[in-house]
């Protein structure tokens, strides 16, 4: 570092020693034209200010890819949503149909069970309260009681009325809770779509279309009656709602668009928090996890 | 030999509980007989066969006789009884009247008296008893024990070789019926003598004997008979004549009718036919004290350590116990079975020809008249002792198999086990039961309860939480 110290000197000799006008080599100091002076200030910035711009071109090269590539993630989404809420819809219808199946069967299983208690009921009926409890444990999941509910196993012995009979009403009751499970995803599902769609389009106006500030009504537009995530569109000083890219680009977005339905999805802030909190505390983030 | 109890059994190492087999007593005969209708409504192909060989030679003596051979005719109904076999009506001894040659002329006469009867031939040996007055249940066992007499002695052979019991080489065996040649011949065989009389013995399944044939005369008369005779009196009374009923009720009387009707006996073969899954052995015979059994059996089953150098002791112990929980359900239980190309040994294969509904939904849902038991004495059973036992199963043992060990299986084996179901098509289910289960078997079957009604839990149990 030594070395660097008459090099400066010099330098701040050379700016002090400008003098407008001066003549060169009439003095025994040289003295430097302010001219001269101005024109080398400048080659010497240059580099830096090229530099600086091209690094501005980097971020901004980084982040249109990264938001292309969110682009690509959010179009996938749009389709991976469509999919699965078209699955959540015919769950729904099957549910409907079972419900109404079961309650033609739990009523005449009722009627025959009377005064009938330890006979057995015959091979159709196992096969059928078989095939309705198969299907029931199939269109509602995550039912702790419907999931104790097992097919019944003759093993050459069907089983006698009233055991069919009280496994029927397990199976209608686990079917009534699953229709409020099954709205509950398909509403979570919806609303997942719509903040996938409104993402698209917005990444798309700005990707593509170069938009650097994306409105709302510009999504609007675009999607027209299905509507918009409206949380995505923070309104400004001014009233105006923008689509909030700092929001997105902190976001990782397969995970956000696949976050389950009774998810408290941690805002970011809360994030960092809990990331910060757990540097401080030596630990990697997932450790705690 | 006034000292010796008439009773007490004649193979005194084994006990009637614990072997496939009829132990015959030392002084008396037990009230019993071979049920033909036993071979007839088996599901296993070598009884079915046997019953098919019965009626063979019966079919070709009434052949005989239509074409007026009797030479040829009482030759082949010749049925000397067959006192070896230890079972009979006589009240005071071992052997019977002695009458085959009696038997012979019965029959004769039957055949020559019953036109319809030479002319349809016989569907069940049984019916005999409906058509001569000197023909009764301890005649069918005769004529039964002598056509099936070459089979008597392979297993006889068999159950000696597994129980160990001595047997005497070239005993003297008249009167065997070899079929392909349609003649009765004499052979010297090994097998176990009486140690009062050295007579031979010959060991007869319990799966074959009943106190009364399923077809027999008294249920004849109760049924069929009884129909036909109100039928009659119906008859008499709007004719406005009175019947001397009580002509009827005599067997003479009877069969003179059955002999004239032989569509009476059909009808009444038929209905019998019908009802075969009520036709079950008879076990009256066993007197043992059931629970003093299962109590030596579970104190038996103790005093056997787990490891490999008591493998074989706890092989014949489950045996026993097995035969002691389940025959005559499951029969003819056979340790160390080999395939038939001798790579593959089974430590103990069952038949299972039983008319209980769980082990028939056995035999038909998981395709297999053999049941196989694996028998593992260690203290933790392993993940290859469950894909050996997953490799057996199949088209020829079924695929149903229960591993015997000793303590229950860990969790990892039972999700093994679990895997072994959802990874097979079709699918291969493994059982086990360990000591303590054991134990409650014995104790379910000493309290008068059923061991299969324990199994058809035991299995519903797996199937459910497999689901």
């Amino acid at each position: 570092m030594t070395g660097d110290g008459p090099v400066l000197q010099n330098e701040q000799s050379w700016g002090s020693r400008c003098r407008a006008g001066a003549k060169v080599g009439r003095s025994s100091v040289p003295v430097v034209p302010c001219f001269l002076m101005a024109q080398q200030n400048s080659e010497d910035a240059r580099p830096a200010r090229e530099r600086k711009k091209s690094e501005k071109q980097a971020a901004v090269d980084a982040l249109r890819n990264q938001r292309t590539k969110k682009l690509e993630a959010a179009n996938s989404a749009v389709a991976r949503l469509q999919d699965e809420l078209r699955a959540v819809k015919k769950l729904t219808n099957r549910r409907d149909a079972l419900v109404s199946h079961l309650g033609g069967f739990y009523q005449e299983i009722d009627k025959l069970a009377k005064g009938k208690t330890l006979l057995p009921v015959t091979p159709l009926m196992v096969e059928q309260a078989n095939d309705i409890i198969r299907d029931a444990k199939e269109v509602v999941t995550d039912d702790t009681y419907l999931d104790r509910i097992k097919e019944f196993v003759p093993a050459g012995d069907n089983p006698p009325y009233p055991d069919v009979l009280v496994v029927m009403r397990g199976v209608r009751d686990g079917l009534e809770r699953g229709e409020g499970q099954l709205q509950g995803r398909r509403s979570h599902l919806d609303d997942l779509l719509t903040e996938a769609k409104t993402i698209s389009i917005a990444l798309r106006l700005n990707v593509v279309d170069g938009e650097e500030v994306v409105l709302k009504e510009n999504v609007e537009e675009q999607l027209g009656e299905e509507g918009v995530a409206d949380a995505w569109f923070p309104e400004d000083e001014d009233g105006n709602e923008s689509f909030d890219f700092d929001d997105l680009d902190t976001r990782d977005l397969d995970s956000y668009l696949s976050r389950p339905p009774d998810d408290d999805w941690p805002q970011d802030n809360d994030a960092e928090d809990s990331e910060e909190g757990n540097e401080e505390e030596g630990l990697e983030p997932d450790e705690e996890r | 030999m006034s000292s010796v109890d008439p009773r007490a059994p004649l193979i005194p190492s084994v006990s009637q509980y614990e072997v496939d087999f009829v132990i015959p007593r030392v002084g008396i005969d037990l009230p019993l007989g071979i049920d033909p209708f036993l071979l007839f409504k088996s599901r296993d192909a070598q009884f079915r066969q046997l019953h098919l060989s019965l009626l063979n030679v019966f079919n070709a003596g009434i052949l005989a006789v239509r074409h007026n051979d009797l030479a040829t005719a009482r030759y082949l109904f010749s049925f000397p009884e067959v006192s070896a076999i230890g079972m009979g009506y006589t009240r005071k001894g071992k052997r019977g009247s002695g009458v085959g040659s009696h038997l012979t002329d019965l029959i004769l006469q039957t055949l020559t008296g019953s036109p319809s009867l030479t002319e349809r031939g016989v569907r069940h040996v049984e019916e005999m008893q409906l058509l001569s007055a000197g023909i009764g249940p301890d005649r069918i066992s005769d004529i039964s024990a002598n056509v099936l007499k070459r089979f008597l002695i392979d297993y006889t052979q068999r159950q000696c070789a597994i129980w160990d019991i001595p047997t005497k080489p070239g005993v003297p065996v008249g009167h065997i019926y070899d079929e392909s040649k349609q003649t009765w011949v004499d052979s010297y065989e090994d097998l176990p003598v009486s140690a009062i009389d050295g007579s031979e013995i010959l060991l007869v399944p319990r799966r074959l004997v009943r106190a009364l044939p399923w077809i027999n005369y008294d249920d004849f008369i109760r049924t069929e008979f009884s129909a036909y005779l109100a039928a009659r009196r119906d008859q008499f009374n709007r004719g406005g004549i009175r019947s001397g009923e009580k002509e009827f009720t005599a067997k003479p009387a009877v069969v003179t009718v059955t002999r004239q009707d032989i569509g009476l006996v059909e009808r009444y073969v038929r209905s019998r036919e019908a009802q075969a899954a009520d036709a079950r052995p008879t076990l009256d015979y066993i007197d043992e004290d059931a629970c003093k059994e299962a109590e030596a059996l579970k104190q038996r089953l103790s005093s056997i350590p787990p490891g490999r150098e008591s493998a074989a002791d706890y092989q014949y112990m489950i045996l026993e116990i097995l035969n002691y929980l389940f025959n005559p359900d499951l029969i003819a239980g056979e340790p160390e079975v080999r395939t038939i190309d001798g790579t593959e040994r089974r430590d103990i294969i069952f038949t299972n020809d039983s008319d209980e509904s769980f082990w028939e939904y056995i035999r038909t849902t998981h395709d297999g008249i053999l049941l196989m038991f694996e028998t593992k004495n260690m203290e933790a059973l392993d993940i290859s002792a469950i894909n050996q036992t997953a490799t057996y199963l199949g088209d020829r043992i079924g695929r149903l198999g229960i591993i015997v060990t000793r303590q229950i299986p860990s969790e990892a084996i039972r999700r093994k086990i679990f895997s072994v179901w959802n990874d097979s098509s079709p699918r291969k289910i493994i059982l086990t039961l360990c000591d303590a289960e054991i134990r409650e078997l014995l104790d379910v079957r000493c309290r008068g309860g059923s061991p299969t009604k324990w199994m058809q839990a035991h299995y519903r149990k797996f199937r459910t939480s497999v689901q």
